[in-house]
């Protein structure tokens, strides 16, 4: 036991000591290691940051921050402190009643409230007027514009009226700010959003009209079996200099996906032999402008090889390309445009027009068909030949016009739908724009 | 890697074993393997069951190593590990009841010494695991872990007078072993 020595201990307990002691160290068995490593815990491996987890606490924090601002500046509850108050509301004498008092009146007057409608009209520090009952006021929103403009026309005397109105729903929160013995106080009539940003996406048809003809001998045209179809997103931004008028200014990305076919007539001498000394077949290198219905122009490179060795052509007997394509075509698009919009509520229908620069973007084509026609057969028939096509279109100037409504789901944001015309002499393009706003 | 982890401090190695570093955790294990085999053939009747319990307590030693603070040595922390697997083992012995022969202690003891030295490892051993459960836990904790009876009581769930009677009757037979081969004066 603990304290005592070894001489101490009997024996049996000296022998214990002794013999299995600390210098008992058998041999472990040689596979332990291997029996126990896979019992082992292992290293724990380090969560790959979830980066969308952060990121959307951020964008909750933002979004919170937003709100928070968006409620601080909502009228009659604390945004007093940069903006004067144009009037009061207060209860009124009759159930469901109300009085609104513009500002720049003594406090006092507040109790010297007619008891009844109509012997105010003689009152010469107010006036009542009942109106209508249906009309809603309610501290969100901002005040019907005709109780304001009562309200705010003096009375002949040069004293401010007071207006007796429904009631709202219920009266403003008391804000500390105010100064006054006036319960409550509410903001003017809401300003008129100036600004608008606006994010849209629209799927795009093309309606292709004839592409002119051209004297050129290597330019052919190009004809769509079926309209464009195609994506296109972008954000605008738009200003209300005046009540009802917009100008707005755009960016968007449009994709478009075109089938087409032409058909080329080439002659050998049209195009360069690319091993004139080699004695077996021939490969031609040709070189021909293709015009689409879009306004599109596209150089074409080609490589076709002979099917039979010593079968010759004449050099200026012309051979008929036939080729079906899908061309693949982005571009960046900057509409500028002037709106006039009409409100009826919470909706709002607009007229749109103005112009598009359509920059010339990238285009991609296809061939998914290819066939030449000769009368020697001179060419590897369905083989297809190898296409480059670089776009050679310059900036284009569309014209644009639109029709849209707008649907404002809240303060700030609003859905709109519209559909989009754009075009040219020889083309139109249509779109269905459905688009969310925001507005400041 | 295996140089590094040799010049590294008891604290540090429990660190990197608790990270699931595998060569730290082979370097502990070739450091205490061969000790920590001997508690558990002590406390075990068998050697495979003294190598089912040296396995089963590393797994406990590296599942638990965060709890080393450093206070003491590290084989140190690791033995009290493996003092409470042999405890755990008595104790899973108990649930499988063994009928002690008495006879068996007394064949034993009847042995002439020169069939059974004690001074032998291999013998002492054998002597040690053929005692019963109980007489060998008691030893072990008693005498070559120097716990008092209470604490011995508390581990084995039994009472401090079973605890000296076990012990007691556990030492007389050892002494009857071991004054029959005239090793101590």
């Amino acid at each position: 036991m603990k304290n005592d020595s070894l001489q101490d201990k009997d024996p049996a307990e000296q022998w214990l000591l002794e013999t299995f002691g600390e210098a008992f160290q058998p041999e472990a068995p040689e596979d332990a290691w291997l029996r126990l490593e896979p019992h082992l815990p292992t290293r724990k491996k380090r969560r790959m940051l979830i980066l969308w987890l952060p990121l959307s606490a951020l964008a909750f924090v933002l979004w919170g921050a937003f709100e928070y601002r968006s409620r601080s500046g909502r009228p009659a509850v604390n945004a007093l402190a940069n903006a004067t108050p144009l009037a009061s509301i207060q209860h009124g004498p009759r159930p469901g009643s109300a009085i609104l008092q513009p500002h720049n009146t003594e406090p006092e007057l507040c109790a010297n409230i007619p008891q009844r409608p109509g012997r105010a009209k003689t009152d010469p520090k107010l006036t009542t007027e009942w109106l209508n009952a249906t009309a809603s006021v309610s501290p969100e929103d901002a005040l019907p514009a005709r109780i304001w403009e009562t309200a705010r026309v003096p009375l002949e005397n040069g004293r401010p009226r007071w207006v007796e109105m429904p009631a709202p729903s219920r009266l403003p929160l008391v804000s500390k700010a105010i100064p006054t013995q006036i319960p409550a106080a509410i903001k003017p009539v809401q300003q008129k959003r100036r600004f608008k940003v606006g994010l849209d996406a629209a799927p795009l048809f093309f309606i292709q009209g004839n592409t002119p003809g051209t004297v050129d001998p290597l330019a052919f045209t190009e004809v769509s079996s079926q309209p464009a179809k195609g994506w296109q997103t972008g954000v605008s931004l738009a200003f209300e200099p005046v009540p009802h008028w917009r100008i707005a200014l755009g960016i968007q990305r449009m994709h478009l996906m075109l089938h087409a076919r032409h058909t080329a007539t080439l002659r050998l001498m049209d195009g360069v032999c690319l091993n004139p000394s080699d004695p077996g077949l021939k490969e031609y290198a040709f070189s021909y402008q293709l015009l689409s219905g879009n306004g599109n122009q596209s150089a074409l490179s080609l490589r076709l090889q002979q099917q039979d060795v010593g079968s010759s052509m004449p050099m200026d007997e012309p051979f008929r390309l036939d080729m079906m394509t899908i061309h693949h075509t982005s571009a960046w698009r900057v509409p500028i445009s002037l709106e006039r919009s009409f409100s009826h509520g919470p909706w709002h229908f607009s007229i749109r027009g103005g112009t598009v620069i359509d920059f010339a973007g990238k285009d991609k084509m296809e061939v998914i068909h290819f066939s030449e026609a000769c009368q020697d057969l001179c060419f590897q028939s369905g083989r297809i030949p190898s296409i480059d096509a670089v776009n050679t279109s310059s900036t284009k100037l569309e014209w644009l016009a639109a029709i849209g409504l707008e649907r404002q789901l809240s303060r700030h944001f609003a859905l709109r739908f519209e559909p989009v015309l754009t075009g040219q002499k020889h083309y139109l393009q249509g779109g269905l724009s459905l688009g969310l706003l925001f507005s400041h | 890697m295996e140089e590094e982890h040799k010049h590294l401090s008891d604290r540090e190695l429990a660190a990197a074993c608790a990270k699931g570093d595998r060569q730290a955790q082979r370097i502990l294990f070739e450091r205490v393997k061969n000790p920590m085999f001997g508690v558990c053939l002590r406390f075990c009747g068998s050697r495979s069951a003294a190598e089912d319990l040296l396995q089963e307590g590393f797994i406990r030693v590296f599942q638990d190593i965060r709890q080393y603070r450093g206070e003491g040595s590290l084989e140190g922390w690791v033995r009290r590990i493996f003092i409470r697997a042999g405890i755990a083992h008595f104790h899973s012995l108990q649930k499988q009841p063994e009928i002690v022969e008495l006879d068996q202690l007394e064949y034993l003891t009847m042995q002439e010494p020169g069939e059974l030295d004690p001074q032998d490892s291999e013998s002492a051993l054998a002597l040690l695991q053929k005692l019963p459960p109980g007489f060998r836990a008691v030893l072990n904790l008693a005498v070559l872990e120097e716990k008092s009876h209470e604490e011995i009581a508390r581990a084995l769930d039994i009472s401090v007078g079973t605890s000296r009677s076990q012990l007691a009757r556990a030492k007389a037979f050892l002494r009857k072993i071991v004054q029959k081969t005239l090793v101590f004066a």
